[in-house]
């Protein structure tokens, strides 16, 4: 059984003031499965804050149905969902100290006195926040309050943890420690987990299940490895990291396979989503690591631009019409090449992927 | 977008049964919420409308001759064109008087600006006819000024003169705090920006400052205009013949005994005041391009030239020497047997005050001090209210205190006196009435400085309250109300003083038992025993003075324990 359901929610926000209304939710069903962690993705205006916000209980579904556990909580006030949540702002009460932000849930589930302090303690040691117990949220780092913001959350022992965003405000090296511990934590601690961000290498790192958002519509809903590598849209592709989508044209059909070829290059493309027939075009997404730089390579273009990243280099090349991004690992042993030199690589080694075809409609 | 909109509600969460279950999530607020808007429709909304059906119904009933009579008489439109004579003089000199002041303050080198902002606000602090007073015993027939240093015999200082630089001085100080508000809040940067491009500080200031402060100035001209229509206390003590609406609506009802030319003058004197109100509320404050972030940006002095800087600085001090010899006069009169005749060094008035007079002054510092705390209180709740709970009927709450806010001190205190004579509201003559009048008239204040204060806390931190588990009661009490502390203290100081130093309206409400110290000062001033007047002046301002500093002292105490 699943932790969490939604089942064909939509939410309509009217129009104020003359300002159109949004259907920011549409039609959206989604489980949770108990213990894991399931990360909403998609830029801005998607609708994946509001579906947080509706499993929270901020906003109320205009229809359809949330069931946590069993029970129906469309309509059951936040404060009676037994749910915790992180912030993207953290939050923090600023007039009260570590353990008074901790302690906070725990006095209104008017617990014990000795048992509220055995939690308290648990979690601040846990957390590695001890020392900093009786100071104000305003004396701490940025990692530090995302520390208390999830102690917080998490010591009243939360059905589910919601997170919105919460790395967003940290630098980049932080961002990486934190998102680790907080991944760490939840498996250890369990806990049925909806995540919310627009960073997809986040998303990929934390997540047990990614759901590509857009337009308030699930466009994608898989593992991090499946949504990479098998996108079914050029969004999602290009959603989820770098993305070459090319036009291959179909040479033949064998069963589930289909040969095909770009710009002189042959590969072979897997068929489970898409039935195409010999002679079509057909778009496929090609990473640009997966395109083989070598000497004897089958295929040669004019390198356009060069852009510098310190662990690689990226060169954006034209084939055939097509712009085309392939990334050099090996930079530091021959060197960086420059814009006008021709690169010879060939598709020796990639993994293309069909799309469907788009859907007009969005 | 606007196409999928039209989704249709199949599992029935019907908008008021949510708003049904949002009130039933917290009936404790809601309780409070009811109870509040019932006390804005019977203390503000009610007062106001029986001033404005007796107006138009009179006593006996619809008489359209007799409103036409009361209309017809000259005494009414000299009195409408007088306010709003006044009115306009004052906005226009005060603004002017404030913008140099908090340009020369917030952007030039002008030498002593601590002191200058200072002496600036001890105008907000002061009983409202301090000023009238010093003019009285400076420029009167026997004045310091006019008969002993120039020998002038019949010098004639009532009127309008004499009444437009009292409100000037007066006033300046709202107009200098609002424009240097504005200018302190607009970045920096732009100016830099202009001046990287070679613009000259004369372009900065004409094509950038000074567009981007123009809500805070027509602001200042709206809020000084209804000030200046509403003050009470100078034209009474100096208008002589120059009438106000305010002050002929008082003599008709407290001289004339004619309840019905009272109701129609305070009515005259809503319009405007209602319209100046409404142009600030709906267009002003739309123009402001300044937005709130809650930080100030570091300000850079840049206009050092010292053909700017002089004249600032002199008319600056100019202002500030007036405001100081204003006030010197009134201690230096406290302490002076028979101001005009005789110049010796007494303390009789003090004793006077001390041994015969010091209940008004106890009444005062009792009523104010009830009113002040229920004022802030109510103030943080309503704004909390207003801006983060839609409970339906909101807007009675929202426009009524707006109502009493922009409603004259006159038209509340006839209505008052008109609402509550009879069962069951029967509360002429009690402290309550007075207490109640004190609490409507500057509740609006602390509802502002609440809603500011609101909205700079981020939403999320009562949200993490609730899904914590508390309820939005709990949520308002030990989240929401210790961050609204700098409001609330806001709030106390502005209530307390302006309930100590009110006249206006409780003129019409004070009665043998509750009389006030300002409606005391008022009658030595009119007796013409000015040495006790003053006396009473000096102690009203150094009681203000001496609360407002233990309030900063305990206020600096909390922040420094955070």
């Amino acid at each position: 059984m699943s932790s969490v359901v939604f089942k064909e929610v939509n939410k309509v926000f009217p129009g104020v003031d003359g300002h159109p209304g949004s259907h920011a939710v549409k039609n959206l069903n989604l489980s949770i499965a108990p213990g894991t962690l399931v990360t909403l993705l998609g830029p801005s205006g998607c609708g994946k804050t509001t579906t947080l916000r509706m499993l929270a209980g901020f906003e109320t579904p205009t229809d359809g149905q949330i069931v946590m556990e069993g029970h129906d909580i469309t309509t059951t006030p936040v404060n009676r969902r037994g749910i915790g949540m992180v912030f993207q702002s953290y939050a923090l009460f600023p007039h009260m100290s570590v353990r008074e932000n901790v302690a906070f849930g725990l006095k209104v589930l008017k617990l014990p006195q000795d048992e509220m302090d055995r939690r308290i303690a648990e979690i601040l040691d846990l957390m590695q926040l001890s020392p900093f117990a009786d100071r104000a949220p305003a004396q701490l780092s940025g990692g530090q309050q995302q520390r208390v913001a999830l102690a917080r959350a998490v010591v009243i022992a939360p059905k589910v943890l919601l997170f919105d965003e919460p790395l967003s405000n940290l630098d980049a090296q932080l961002r990486e420690r934190m998102r680790d511990e907080l991944r760490m934590l939840q498996t250890r601690l369990g806990i049925t987990s909806l995540y919310v961000t627009h960073d997809q290498s986040e998303a990929m790192a934390i997540s047990d299940r990614v759901v590509v958002m857009r337009n308030g519509v699930i466009e994608q809903d898989g593992s991090p490895t499946d949504i990479y590598a098998r996108p079914r849209t050029a969004f999602v592709a290009e959603f989820m990291g770098k993305a070459n989508i090319l036009k291959a044209r179909l040479l033949r059909v064998e069963g589930k396979q289909a040969h095909a070829r770009i710009a002189g290059g042959d590969i072979v493309l897997p068929l489970e989503d898409v039935s195409p027939a010999p002679g079509d075009e057909i778009d496929c997404v090609i990473r640009p690591e997966q395109i083989t730089l070598s000497a004897d390579g089958a295929l040669t273009a004019e390198i356009q631009r060069v852009v510098f990243q310190g662990g690689y280099a990226e060169y954006l090349v034209n084939l055939d019409g097509q712009r085309c991004s392939i990334v050099d690992y090996r930079q530091h042993s021959h060197g960086v090449r420059a814009v006008g030199e021709m690169l010879r690589f060939s598709f020796a080694d990639a993994k293309p992927w069909p799309l469907a075809p788009q859907n007009p409609a969005l | 977008m606007a196409a999928s909109t039209n989704i249709v509600v199949r599992s029935g969460i019907t908008p008021l049964a949510y708003r049904v279950r949002s009130i039933m999530a917290d009936p404790w607020l809601f309780g409070i919420f009811v109870l509040i808007s019932l006390s804005v429709l019977i203390f503000a909304i009610l007062p106001i409308l029986s001033v404005l059906k007796l107006a138009i119904l009179g006593q006996e009933g619809f008489d359209p001759a007799a409103i036409i009579s009361n209309l017809s008489s000259s005494m009414v439109w000299r009195a409408f064109g007088n306010t709003l004579l006044l009115g306009a003089t004052s906005a226009a000199i005060a603004t002017l008087a404030g913008f140099a002041l908090a340009f020369a303050v917030a952007r030039t080198s002008m030498p002593g600006k601590r002191f200058v902002h200072a002496v600036a606000l001890l105008p907000v602090i002061s009983p409202p006819f301090v000023m009238a007073l010093a003019i009285l015993i400076l420029f009167g027939r026997s004045g310091l000024i006019t008969r002993e240093l120039l020998g002038i015999r019949n010098s004639n200082i009532y009127g309008f003169h004499s009444l437009v630089l009292i409100q000037v001085l007066a006033f300046t100080p709202i107009a200098y705090l609002n424009i240097s508000g504005m200018l302190q809040s607009l970045d920096s940067a732009l100016e830099d920006a202009a001046s990287s491009l070679g613009a000259s500080q004369w372009t900065i200031f004409k094509r950038l400052t000074l567009p981007l402060t123009v809500p805070a100035i027509l602001s200042s001209v709206l809020l000084v205009f209804v000030k200046s229509i509403e003050d009470f206390g100078n034209p009474m003590v100096i208008g002589g013949n120059y009438n106000t609406l305010a002050v002929e609506a008082y003599s008709q009802l407290i001289g004339y005994f004619n309840l019905e030319a009272g109701a129609l003058l305070a009515s005259l004197l809503l319009l405007p005041s209602l319209l100046a109100f409404m142009v600030h509320r709906y267009w002003v404050s739309r123009k402001s391009y300044v937005t709130v972030t809650g930080k100030p940006g570091v300000q850079k002095i840049r206009i050092v030239s010292p053909f700017v800087v002089w004249p600032l600085t002199v008319l600056c001090y100019g202002l500030v020497a007036t405001i100081i010899l204003f006030y010197a006069t009134v201690v230096a009169v406290s302490f002076t047997k028979l101001p005009g005749i005789d110049w010796s060094f007494t303390i009789d008035h003090y004793i006077g005050v001390f041994s015969a007079g010091l209940r008004p002054l106890q009444n005062s510092l009792v009523l104010a001090g009830i009113a002040t705390p229920i004022t802030a209180l109510l103030g943080m709740l309503i704004a909390y209210i207003l801006t983060r709970r839609k409970f339906p009927g909101s807007s009675v709450l929202r426009w009524g205190t707006l109502l009493s806010f922009a409603a004259p001190g006159t038209i509340l205190g006839i209505g008052y006196i008109s609402v509550f004579n009879t069962a069951p509201l029967l509360l002429t003559g009690t402290a309550a009435i007075i207490i109640a009048a004190m609490v409507v008239k500057t509740l609006q204040v602390g509802i502002e400085a609440g809603s500011n204060q609101l909205r700079q806390i981020d939403k999320s931190i009562e949200e993490a309250a609730s899904i914590l588990g508390a309820s939005n009661t709990r949520t308002f009490a030990q989240v929401t109300l210790p961050l609204l502390k700098p409001a609330f203290f806001t709030a106390f100081a502005y209530a307390f003083t302006r309930s100590l130093t009110t006249l206006s309206a409780v003129i019409f409400l004070v009665s043998a038992n509750w009389s006030l110290i300002t409606v005391t000062i008022l009658n030595q001033v009119e007796t013409l025993r000015l040495g006790l007047a003053a006396a009473y002046c000096v102690i009203l301002i150094a009681v203000v003075l001496v609360v407002l500093g233990l309030m900063q002292f305990a206020l600096g105490r909390v922040a420094n324990r955070g």
